[in-house]
């Protein structure tokens, strides 16, 4: 059995049928940066409040 | 999480750093300084303050030794990105392997100390002591995140040697500046950039909860903030290192 | 049907202390389709560490492209699928090799007990269970072809897998190889052994000086038998008439053969016609030393 399968034209190969999750290996997670934006604006917010 | 964290990476990490001869000897000397600090007019902090503190700092700079840089520098980090994980899970991972080590050793040391204040008992000071692990933790992996950003782009234990440079140098400013320049009035400066450079010891959260006094959260907030800007910075520093290793 | 593996002008430049620049790979392209095994071969420094690992991305190409099954080499559905064991890997010294393998297997998505049946398949239980830093240069190596093996891949890409090994090991590599094109796998794979590349690859890649000089196709580009004999100087004039596309060297007489499916055929008739001509025949062996001449024409410029 051939385990690759010839992509129709335009559409995205596909290995072993999967989805092509193309992961971006520069990418830095989003929920890093909104995990520390969130605890940057606790902060401030505990700043000003303690004021 | 499993976007930030690759847990077979961060179960490796445990056991490669965890059982570690270093490692299991400081956790040694935590768990045996908990048993004897506790004393009647303590309130829980002693498992991680004064002299133990010492010790606390010396497992962190242990466990973030190298925690990047000895995978990269053996090739063996290039075969595990191989695998279908993205470098922010990998890195993820080896933070959290090392978090876990740190967090087991502080809490053998803290629970050790609990009990040791149980038998003369102390039971009223329960709610402080319970809230000294995670007010000692919190910082503590602040300050491990700190040597992953640092690691991501030094070589080998370098980055232990910076961070403990640079803590020691800021040390001896913050308090040397103003003996040897008087009039200046540098001190009101350098307390607020002490303020801000790097985690904050929190500790007195737990005896201001202990004993009903005003309680303070900006510290917490701070910390909570760094370990995770600390983080980032490990993933971005650690991608743009590997993009120019990959192109150098 | 999707090449496993595709590179097109994959060139790549590396810096010196000078500031000049030395061209380790130029403008290679190439393709590994399924069920196929492909060698590269060349000197030391010819670029075949650095072809493989621009395949991966492990390295940046300055221009060209691989692809791996269609897809980016970061995609990770493609990794999924790809297994590559570098020459001489470190893997955590405090580590045993089956936590090792443990670690691999898990990021695969495989179970570990896949990690335990290839530790024994290559004989290597005993040293599994230690700390690698215990291990030799040949046990890093197979520790480096079992990761590499674990998620049973579509792509294989190896670095040298035989050097450090010992007879047996090579020829258990050589079984797996076979094994692994067997169930339409791809391998890649750099050696400097000529013997092992000319016994597995169906094609092979001789590259000098960062460039691709030949692709060479060992299945079809014939055979030649070399006869040893017993009076070999006595029959030089008389074979150099009769049999003038053999060349004589010393005792051995080598001579083209045709494709494979005649060879039944034809040796017997070369034997029967060397005794008629009076040849005292002692041994025909068949594949002769074909690649070694290839390899010292093109790479060593050798005529």
């Amino acid at each position: 059995m051939n385990p690759f399968q010839d992509a129709p034209k335009g559409a995205t190969p596909r290995v072993h049928g999967e989805r092509s999750e193309t992961v971006n290996q520069r990418d830095t997670p989003r929920l890093l940066y909104l995990l520390t934006a969130g605890a940057a604006g606790l902060w401030l917010l505990a700043l000003l409040l303690g004021r | 999480m499993t976007g930030l964290i690759s847990w077979p990476v961060a179960r490796a990490t445990l056991r490669e750093r965890g059982l570690a001869p270093l490692t299991l000897g400081i956790t040694l000397v935590l768990v045996i300084l908990g048993l004897f600090r506790s004393t009647a007019d303590t309130w829980g902090a002693e498992a991680f303050s004064g002299f133990a503190s010492f010790w606390f700092f010396l497992l962190i700079l242990l466990l973030g030794a190298g925690l990047v840089a000895d995978e990269v520098e053996s090739g063996h980090a290039q075969l595990v990105l191989l695998r279908p994980l993205t470098r922010a899970q990998w890195l993820g991972g080896r933070l959290a392997g090392a978090a876990l080590v740190l967090c087991a050793a502080g809490t053998l040391g803290w629970l050790v100390s609990l009990v040791a204040a149980f038998t003369r008992g102390a039971f009223d000071e329960l709610p402080g002591r319970l809230l000294v692990l995670p007010l000692a933790l919190l910082p503590a992996l602040g300050w491990l995140a700190t040597l992953a950003a640092i690691g991501a782009g030094a070589r080998g234990w370098t980055n232990a040697g910076i961070l403990l440079a640079a803590r020691l140098g800021f040390g001896f400013l913050h308090f040397g500046l103003p003996v040897a320049f008087p009039k200046l009035g540098l001190s009101p400066l350098l307390d607020s950039i002490s303020r801000h450079y790097g985690p904050q010891d929190i500790l007195l959260v737990a005896r201001q909860f202990q004993y009903g006094e005003r309680f303070e959260p900006s510290g917490v907030l701070w910390d909570l903030f760094w370990f995770f800007a600390a983080w980032l910075v490990a993933v971005r520093v650690f991608n743009l290192r590997e993009l120019a290793r990959r192109r150098a | 049907m999707t090449a496993a593996l595709q590179a097109q002008g994959l060139t790549r430049r590396y810096r010196t202390p000078g500031g000049g620049a030395l061209v380790a790979v130029d403008a290679l392209s190439f393709e590994v389709q399924p069920g196929e095994i492909v060698g590269i071969l060349g000197p030391n420094g010819a670029g075949k560490t650095t072809a493989l690992q621009l395949c991966l991305r492990l390295l940046h190409a300055d221009a060209g492209e691989a692809k791996l099954f269609g897809l980016d080499p970061e995609d990770l559905s493609a990794r999924r699928r790809v297994g590559y064991a570098p020459d001489a890997a470190l893997f955590p010294k405090s580590l045993s090799g089956l936590q090792v393998l443990e670690l691999h297997a898990q990021l695969l998505g495989v179970a570990r007990e896949k990690a335990h049946g290839l530790v024994e398949q290559l004989n290597f239980g005993e040293p599994a269970r230690r700390p690698t830093a215990t291990y030799s240069r040949g046990q890093l190596q197979r520790l480096g072809l079992a990761q590499a093996l674990l998620g049973d891949p579509d792509l294989l890409l190896l670095d040298e897998p035989t050097a450090g090994l010992d007879p047996a090991g090579v020829a258990q590599i050589r079984e797996l190889l076979v094994g692994l094109r067997a169930r339409g796998a791809a391998v890649l794979l750099n050696s400097h052994l000529l013997s092992e590349v000319e016994r597995v690859c169906d094609r092979v890649l001789f590259m000098k000086g960062g460039r691709c000089l030949r692709v060479h196709d060992v299945k079809s580009g014939g055979q030649r038998a070399e006869v040893r004999l017993a009076n070999g100087p006595q029959m030089a004039a008389l074979l150099r008439e009769k049999l003038p596309e053999g060349a004589l060297d010393g005792d051995r007489f080598r001579i083209p053969v045709a494709g494979p499916e005649v060879v039944s055929a034809v040796v017997p008739a070369l034997v029967r016609k060397l005794v008629e001509l009076g040849a005292e025949v002692l041994e025909v062996k068949l594949g002769g030393a074909e690649l070694e001449e290839l390899y010292l024409q093109l790479v060593e410029g050798r005529a």
